[in-house]
């Protein structure tokens, strides 16, 4: 059973709750051993478990509203941080060094756990499981060119995010705006 | 390449989307370019330190040893019956549903709703044994069907009318004949798969269908508007199966059942 604890780390930040993501990953298994004959030998067996880890959370763990998820993302700038840090430059020597040594893993996760749930499995697919773009329009079962505006837009909120954490935990002085 | 365009193709460099050769001209203008280089930088930075906080540690082995414990057990219970047996519970429970069902209805008003409250804890209780018994291949229960249905529905006609090729993909129970069905639903390789059950011998197949001899049993297989169905008898019973999903998909699903 390879690629378990990716999926179970994988499970575990789109359900955000432990017993769910083992129950989660569980029912893919046996899933996957149920129809390993319909896998075709030789494709991307990373991407197919994960295609049906995906099917089975979008069917039995997604909260059924399917509400806009509110968030406005489009007064954040691209490369928002690395603005918010050229405003700070002049307070500390390396602020980027500071910023990043500082995050803590918690702070990291929490920025992801609180991405729209849409936004949240692109990320987690792209930046921790390194799929590409083409696996995971495949895996989500989204456009191409969807899975690169949400990862664009997550990007931007998550930027906004660790941004805020820095300020709140006073790693970062609240620069100009 | 200008300063414009090294940054539109930022992300997409950070993920490894870019060709060789855009790769080549974006790391060329970022040895000239010290501003696009800071920015880069940045966002490498940033994406490494996502990628490896973002991630909280775990011990799946725990997990694999359960997962390959209830592996065991689904193969020791199959064994003796080989590998689609796995599909014979839902088959049997279909049968007595339908049984049961027949019983019921023909004491008891078709369409008094005391009949059919007086039958539900029944059927309930069938589906659930088959789910735990079998994990949670049965999507829904009698119980979230019945919100929607009828559980036992009149079968639509168009499944077997000559006139007709239509299935009624919408507005169910409005265009349907007056035969008995029991109607399940499954979850199948992430679609849901309808199965008609119809205790009715002398049902006969839309001609417009393919057929396919399997073994023993014969197949009537094709896309009835737009929804791929196939249709099968079994021990004196029809079943008929529809899904949004591919012909061989159903033809698995049928010769699993």
């Amino acid at each position: 059973m390879v690629h378990t604890d990716a999926l179970l780390r994988t499970a575990l930040r789109m359900t955000k709750n432990e017993g769910d993501s083992e129950d989660l990953v569980q029912e893919t298994l046996l899933k996957a051993y149920r129809f390993f004959d319909r896998f075709e030998r030789g494709s991307n067996i990373k991407a197919w478990l994960f295609k049906i880890m995906t099917n089975i959370f979008i069917n039995n763990y997604r909260q059924k509203s399917r509400k806009p998820s509110g968030v406005s993302y489009e007064e954040i700038d691209d490369n928002f941080l690395y603005h918010q840090l050229e405003g700070s430059i002049g307070k500390s020597a390396d602020p980027e060094e500071i910023l990043f040594s500082k995050l803590m893993d918690s702070d990291v996760r929490k920025a992801i756990d609180e991405l729209p749930e849409d936004f949240r499995s692109v990320v987690v697919l792209a930046f921790l499981e390194g799929f590409s773009y083409e696996e995971i329009a495949e895996i989500t079962d989204i456009q191409l060119g969807t899975v690169k505006s949400r990862l664009h837009r997550a990007r931007k909120l998550l930027q906004r995010s660790l941004w805020d954490y820095a300020v709140q935990r006073g790693i970062m002085a609240e620069g100009s705006k | 390449m200008n300063c414009r365009e090294a940054l539109l193709h930022l992300y997409e460099y950070l993920d490894k989307e870019l060709t060789e050769d855009t790769v080549r001209k974006i790391e060329a203008h970022l040895t000239t370019c010290e501003h696009c280089f800071d920015k880069y930088e940045f966002e490498k930075m940033l994406h490494k330190v996502i990628a490896e906080k973002g991630h909280a540690e775990v011990d799946s082995e725990p997990l694999k040893a359960k997962v390959l414990a209830r592996i065991a057990e689904i193969d020791g219970n199959e064994q003796s019956s080989g590998f689609f047996s796995r599909f014979r519970p839902y088959l049997a429970t279909a049968v007595a549903l339908a049984v049961i069902g027949l019983t019921l209805f023909s004491i008891l008003d078709l369409n008094s709703s005391d009949a059919y409250a007086s039958l539900r804890p029944i059927v309930d209780n069938h589906l659930q044994k088959v789910v735990s018994a079998e994990g949670s291949t049965v999507k829904k229960t009698m119980s979230e069907i019945e919100e929607s249905l009828n559980d036992f529905v009149t079968v639509p006609e168009e499944f077997f009318r000559e006139s007709s090729d239509r299935i009624a993909t919408r507005g169910f129970p409005d265009s349907c004949s007056n035969s008995e069905a029991v109607h399940l639903v499954y979850e199948y390789l992430g679609s849901n798969v309808s199965v008609y059950i119809i205790p009715d011998s002398a049902f006969q197949p839309c001609p417009k269908l393919e057929v396919m001899q399997n073994g023993h049993n014969k197949y009537h297989y094709g896309l009835l508007d737009g929804i791929n169905v196939i249709m099968w008898q079994c021990k004196g019973l029809w079943c008929i199966a529809a899904a949004d999903t591919e012909v061989e998909d159903l033809m698995h699903f049928a010769s699993a059942y």
